[in-house]
């Protein structure tokens, strides 16, 4: 008997059709699954046969044959076996109902008959319902990721028994829909700036940075608490909305990464690749083409902790993320593509010892060594980086006690402030924040005064500025007086903008 | 450029031979009754200088030609120890260099120069002595000249250069050849502000360890004085002060922190000789009987406004954490932010680094 049941398997970010067709004949017992199906996929006979077999049905001992249609695309993952297996009863006649054709199965099986997760539930359900299917069978474990999506019959199973009970008509109830916010309430980022001491300068620095959306580097001496900072940084980054945070659920959905518990990504992400990090780990890649940690990062913060540190090769491919904003991943049989709007921070040490401009210790490192150290990081990475942030190891908690300190809350109201401040401006552009303005745009909103003028040139001649720092410096003396409300960029906002060009002063050997 | 006399031509001759020791060159020079024709002289040249270096000179000798055009088209002078351009000075010590390979004003030879050499790793101590005292030098109208080595030698040239003033870099190498190769802008500065670049070595020569020590011995040779702002204890600025004394020139020595180990040199040559101590510029210049304008009063009084004050008084018992400043002066951040800058531009404070500022 021949049996077809609807299913959906990944491709990137998006999910496909796969009509999985199964006919069971008489003739030498045997199984053939044909539709170019990958070693994960093709073992689902294993899974499926013990599966049936626990939950109390029974494995034909016939000519088995399931077809993954369309029979030209590689299909990855277990996504079929629920399919295969409601498939196999159904082509049996041991589950006798047309309840099934209403459905889409997902699902992969365990040998004891229960439903396993599968990755990227949120991007199937999405791609399945823009194609107009409306009933889902899913397991019970993906439950709380299907619950945020509105205007679709999600069933979550726990074994393949209550599937079959189902189809034969036991009630369940369908999968109730989430409340976005009230998660988002329940679960925050757990980090607060208000528990940063001191560091008065790198927390102005890094409010105007989210301000702007610019990129920042931190210099400072090991054990100054840059890790700390970086993290607080989500924190006063604006609330993201719930199409961010489906887009962001989605990428970490397909990376398996996502707390099924939770189901839906509530903070923003904050990734920290470690330096020996290879550049399909960082970019995406792989045979699956999974996403790298510049797509996991999507919508929040990726933090290189000692740049210098990374491979110059791994640090030249941020540079396309960082202008486009999205990664291409192509491999030989496809071609994904993966959002990356990730807002960069990074630390370095002053020198590679640690205490290059240190009051207590003494630098071991040769003038060579240190421009070898900073010359790691190329002009172009440079030029997408707009603040440079110095960072100390003075333990002010030591010296007064900690006095009042600015929780991430208050920072995020002025933060806000000046984004919608810059929503206003940037209307009908294609941009977002004063980090993304090009040439034509800065010229338009970054005019300045004579005696800004003035003090751009004062400024070059007596700090030794590079001349590549002066669009950094308008950019940010733009944000700042988007945080102050200002209209006009003053001397004021550009002396400001000045002092976060540390690099550039010190470090013209 | 001009011609060069037929004394030049066997000096030149002679520098060719890159094997012989200076002395030996200078015993040849003395040795032939007529330095313009040393082939008259063949016998003498061989028995001074040996068959083989000999004839190496003889060949130099006759392809002269070749190697002066090459010369001519980098527009490099050649100086001889008989030539006019040739400093008094350096003819007074005993190992005169018998040629100066010179790029620049060559008029600047003639000047009154005073030696800035020091530590190849410096503090921010020494960096802010050897740019105090190379300002004040060359407003008194001195001519600087150090080894454009990494250091203390590049901060002197840089402030000369950066003041516009006219400094002099006696190199260990070629001239077609800078070393430290990250020198090579300060070189081009140097030499567009007006400045010179020496070397008695033949283009091409790389800078071998045993040329640092024989360079030394033309900066302090060169000049009147030698002042060291910093140096380690196995610097090669105690060389050039080992030299210097040797060639009978003053030697002038700043203090260092005690504690620093980039100071030890500097101190330990202080405990030697304590008539080195020089604590301002003025101590050497009044030993080198400069006039000087007793500090004129230059722009030094800039106008501050009421924030700016309020700093500079919060500054005025030493360097403040940035943190300890908001607490001085009850300002906002970015407000401080502000000041800081404008009081940097203007050059009464400096950030020192790890969040740092002290009075300038």
């Amino acid at each position: 008997m021949l049996a077809k049941l609807k299913s959906y398997a990944l491709d990137g970010l998006n999910g496909y059709a796969v009509d999985v067709e199964l006919d069971v004949n008489s003739g030498v017992p045997g199984y053939e699954l044909v539709g170019l199906a990958s070693t994960a996929t093709k073992e689902s006979k294993e899974r499926v046969r013990s599966a049936i077999k626990n939950s109390g049905y029974n494995y034909p001992a016939k000519r088995i044959t399931i077809n993954l249609a369309p029979a030209d695309t590689k299909k990855e993952g277990p996504f079929f076996d629920v399919a295969i297996a409601v498939g196999m009863l159904i082509a049996t006649g041991q589950l006798e109902s047309n309840l099934y054709k209403q459905f889409v199965f997902i699902g992969e099986l365990s040998l004891d008959g229960k439903l396993r997760s599968v990755h990227g539930i949120m991007p199937l359900l999405i791609s399945a319902m823009q194609r107009g299917e409306k009933r889902f069978i899913i397991p019970a474990v993906n439950a709380s990721e299907a619950s945020f999506i509105a205007g679709i019959e999600v069933y979550a199973m726990d074994t393949l028994r209550d599937v079959i009970d189902f189809l034969s008509g036991v009630v369940y109830q369908p999968v109730e829909i989430s409340d976005f916010k009230s998660k988002c309430v329940e679960h925050g980022y757990g980090v607060d700036f208000s528990d940063v001491k001191g560091q008065t300068v790198a927390k102005r620095a890094l409010e105007i940075a989210v301000a702007g959306g610019h990129n920042a580097l931190m210099i400072g001496p090991p054990g100054a608490g840059k890790t700390m900072l970086a993290k607080c940084v989500p924190t006063i980054m604006p609330q993201m909305s719930f199409e961010e945070a489906i887009e962001v659920t989605k990428i970490h959905s397909v990376a398996g990464i996502l707390d099924s518990s939770i189901g839906i990504v509530t903070t923003r992400p904050f990734r920290t690749p470690h330096h020996t990090t290879t550049v399909p780990a960082l970019v995406g890649g792989g045979n699956k083409a999974t996403p790298g940690e510049v797509s996991l990062a999507h919508g929040g913060v990726l933090f290189l902790d000692e740049m210098p540190e990374y491979t110059r090769h791994a640090l030249e491919t941020l540079r396309q993320p960082l202008e486009d904003r999205k990664v291409t991943v192509a491999r030989v049989l496809r071609t994904v593509e993966y959002p990356a709007n990730f807002m960069l921070i990074a630390s370095m040490n002053p020198c590679p010892c640690g205490n290059y401009g240190s009051k207590e210790n003494v630098c071991t490192c040769t003038p060579q060594q240190i421009h070898h150290y900073v010359n790691k990081l190329s002009g172009p990475l440079m030029d997408r980086i707009d603040l440079q942030i110095e960072v100390d190891n003075i333990t002010y908690e030591e010296l007064r006690g900690g006095g009042e300190t600015e929780s991430s809350e208050q920072i995020k109201k002025r933060v806000d402030a000046a984004r919608a401040i810059q929503r206003e401006r940037y209307k009908g552009l294609d941009i977002l924040t004063n980090a993304e303005m090009n040439a034509k745009e800065m010229d338009k909103y970054c005019q300045i005064d004579a005696d800004s003028e003035r003090l751009l040139e004062k400024a070059f001649e007596k700090l030794g500025l590079s001349a590549r720092g002066t669009t950094r410096i308008l950019k940010v003396a733009r944000t700042i007086a988007d945080l102050e409300g200002s209209e006009n960029i003053k001397s004021t906002h550009i002396a400001e903008a000045i002092q976060y060009r540390g690099i550039d002063r010190k470090y013209h050997l | 450029m001009k011609t060069l006399t037929s004394a030049d031509r066997t000096a030149l001759a002679l520098q060719c031979v890159e094997e012989l020791a200076n002395r030996k060159k200078q015993s040849l020079l003395d040795a032939l009754k007529d330095v313009g024709k040393p082939l008259l002289e063949k016998a003498v040249v061989t028995k001074t200088l040996g068959e083989e270096n000999a004839a190496k000179f003889f060949k130099a000798y006759e392809s002269l030609d070749d190697y002066v055009a090459k010369l001519d088209a980098l527009g490099i002078d050649c100086v001889s120890i008989y030539s006019d351009a040739y400093p008094q000075r350096l003819l007074d010590i005993d190992d005169s260099p018998i040629m100066l390979f010179a790029k620049g004003n060559i008029a600047l030879l003639k000047t009154d120069m005073i030696a800035v050499v020091g530590t190849r790793r410096p503090t921010r101590y020494g960096i802010k002595v050897a740019e105090e005292f190379t300002r004040e030098f060359a407003h008194a109208g001195l001519t600087v000249a150090s080894g454009l080595a990494r250091g203390l030698d590049g901060v002197a040239h840089r402030a000369c250069v950066q003041q516009g003033a006219p400094t002099v870099a006696v190199l260990a190498c070629g001239l077609d050849i800078c070393y430290p190769p990250e020198h090579a802008s300060l070189l081009e500065g140097i030499l567009s502000s007006g400045g010179l670049v020496i070397s008695e070595y033949m283009l091409g020569a790389k800078p071998l360890q045993y040329h640092f020590p024989e360079r030394n011995r033309i900066i302090s040779g060169l000049s009147r004085a030698v002042l060291i702002p910093e140096a380690a204890r196995k610097s090669g600025s105690l060389i050039t002060a080992r030299l210097a004394i040797e060639q009978g020139k003053d030697v002038f020595v700043v203090p260092g922190n005690i504690f620093s180990p980039e100071s030890e040199g500097s101190n330990a040559l202080l405990r030697e000789m304590p008539h080195a101590l020089a604590i301002m510029p003025e101590d050497v210049l009044d030993c080198l009987h400069i006039s000087h304008d007793s500090s004129p009063a230059e722009d030094k009084s800039v106008e501050l406004d009421i924030f700016e004050t309020q700093i500079v008084d919060a500054l005025h018992d030493g360097e403040k954490h940035f943190e300890d400043l908001i607490a001085a002066t009850g300002m906002t951040v970015s407000a401080l932010n502000n000041v800081l800058i404008n009081l940097q531009l203007k050059g009464v404070v400096d950030d020192i680094g790890g969040n740092f500022y002290a009075l300038a």
